[in-house]
């Protein structure tokens, strides 16, 4: 098995890019960091994603252990009983396209109407519920500058970039991060028992890595003007150099107040796959490949394959504009009302009532032409 | 004889006449409370978006296939007659497979969707699984499809005057 040329040429040149071993300045390590994590690879990511489904609704009434392909297993370090509800693919390009793919492994069906479907790329974003469906979500922006990233946050607003590296798996994180906090005014490092921690308070970032290979093991996101931590934990590793950083093994989110526990257990990811390709071709990343047509929610226009506007579709009205769907009391009062649930057994019977008369109607039907 | 005769010409028009209730019934249900049956079939997630676009025409289908077996059967008109009853079998068929496709858990949360929540209902109450009583009413209904082709098989008798 020879070393892929790819895989060579990312390696050789992150020895050439990468500063001095055992730098201590945060810049540098930063540096390090990202140099570990190079985006100009084509590579592949495959996992599974486990939840615990919250206790109620749906969820609580499927017996698990019989749908096929969903794994469940107990997490030793919380000793909570998870299920593999999705699996998901990380195609990505060496020009900054990616394709995220989740598979419901809880429904049946084929797989390709039960994969959802979103496309990144450096100015654009594509959605679409399945591959196939018959119309896609598509948006075009421009990529921000730090310093308009800078006003979005202040305005509590999230940049395509922020959208981007939570949506785009540990590289697209691990490359946000180190790029804001390199830019950052108060970026300061510090040594721990079990590595760097890279941070910044301005920005409530920051990032945990070890200077051997400068592999990411965590990092902590506060949201602005908020206590609320995103906890992002990355455990393992699986063999093959890709970035040439290793793609971790496990990944574990979880959000929480600071000072306060974790409301819920944490969101698993476990990864199977991580490789270098041969690079996609162009159509892969585009909403032709997995829509009919494609709504452009900047433009409000329908766009065929073609990429020509064949319709108008009016936004969606504030949720302040919306009608709710009320019905008149029935006791008389003239009060509206939220309408109530349909009543099951009432419908049966409804059904059966208009059975039996269509039944009775053929059957008379049936002697009057017959005799 | 004619008793035996007799018990041969009614039970394949009984069995036509189940097959037409249930159909209609299946029908009636689904056009009766059609997004609830959307959703049910959505959450499957076997079909694909193009055969989801022609679910509207299944409860049509169903009153069709319904009053046709009530209007034809057992009245002489042979070949018209194995002709639905075949049309009914392939249907029913078809039914059956697609319901194999589903899931057992997700059939088991959300049911089949052939009779609405109702007959999930009475399902879960008897102890079977939606799974086991969804094959256990095909099988039913195959035996009747049978017991109605025989019928089809067999010359009107004549009307004793």
């Amino acid at each position: 098995m020879g070393i892929r040329p790819t895989l060579l040429a990312g390696i050789v040149s992150a020895l050439f890019t990468m500063p001095v071993w055992g730098q201590t300045e945060p810049r540098g390590a930063l540096q390090n960091v990202l140099a570990a994590h190079r985006d100009d690879v084509a590579y592949e990511v495959v996992g599974l994603d486990c939840r615990v489904p919250p206790p109620g609704g749906a969820a609580s009434s499927i017996d698990w252990a019989r749908v096929p392909h969903v794994i469940i297993f107990e997490d030793e370090a919380t000793g909570v009983t998870y299920r593999s509800l999705g699996r998901i693919r990380i195609i990505a390009d060496s020009n900054g396209a990616l394709r995220s793919e989740w598979l419901y492994l809880s429904q049946g069906g084929l797989e390709q109407s039960r994969t959802r479907i979103e496309i990144l790329t450096r100015n654009t974003r594509v959605q679409s519920r399945a591959i196939g469906a018959p119309e896609a979500k598509y948006a075009r922006f421009e990529p921000k500058t730090y310093e308009e990233q800078v006003a979005l946050r202040d305005q509590r607003h999230q940049s395509s970039e922020w959208y981007r590296a939570t949506r785009g798996g540990y590289l697209e994180l691990v490359r946000y991060v180190s790029e804001t906090l390199l830019q950052a005014s108060d970026t300061v490092l510090e040594a721990t028992d079990d590595g760097v921690v890279i941070r910044s308070e301005e920005w409530g970032y920051s990032l945990t890595t070890t200077p051997d290979r400068w592999e990411v093991q965590r990092i902590r996101i506060r949201e602005p003007f908020d206590k609320r931590i995103n906890d992002f934990r990355f455990l393992g590793r699986l063999p093959e150099p890709i970035f040439p950083a290793r793609h971790p093994r496990e990944t574990r989110a979880n959000g929480y107040i600071e000072g306060e526990p974790a409301e819920n257990p944490p969101w698993i990811t476990r990864f199977e796959i991580a490789r270098l390709i041969d690079p996609p071709p162009a159509q892969t990343f585009t909403w032709q490949s997995v829509a009919q047509t494609a709504l452009d929610e900047i433009e409000g226009t329908i766009l065929n394959r073609e990429g020509e506007a064949v319709g108008v579709r009016e936004p969606e009205p504030p949720p302040s504009e919306r009608i709710q769907l009320v019905e008149e009391a029935s006791d008389g009062s003239g009060r509206w009302v939220p309408p109530s649930p349909p009543n099951t057994w009432r419908r049966l019977g409804l059904a059966a009532s208009i059975t039996c008369i269509l039944v009775g109607a053929g059957l008379w039907l049936r002697r009057k032409l017959h005799g | 004889m004619s008793e035996v005769s007799s018990r041969q010409h009614r039970l394949p028009a009984i069995a036509a006449g189940v097959i037409s209730a249930v159909w209609i019934f299946a029908g009636t249900y689904k056009a009766l409370d059609f997004s609830l049956f959307k959703q049910t079939v959505e959450s499957h997630g076997v079909l694909n978006d193009l055969l989801m676009t022609l679910l509207p025409a299944l409860p049509a289908i169903e009153l069709l296939l319904g009053f046709s077996m009530i209007a034809v059967i057992g009245h002489g008109l042979r070949r018209v007659s194995l002709a639905i009853v075949t049309v009914s079998f392939l249907a029913l068929s078809a039914m059956t497979i697609y319901t194999w496709l589903v899931p057992t858990a997700v059939l088991e949360s959300v049911g089949c969707g052939c009779f609405g929540p109702g007959f999930n209902k009475i399902a879960s109450g008897l102890g079977l699984g939606n799974r086991i009583s969804a094959l256990a009413v095909s099988a039913v209904l195959f035996i009747l499809h049978v017991v109605a082709a025989q019928g089809c098989a067999h010359k009107p008798q004549p009307s004793q005057q």
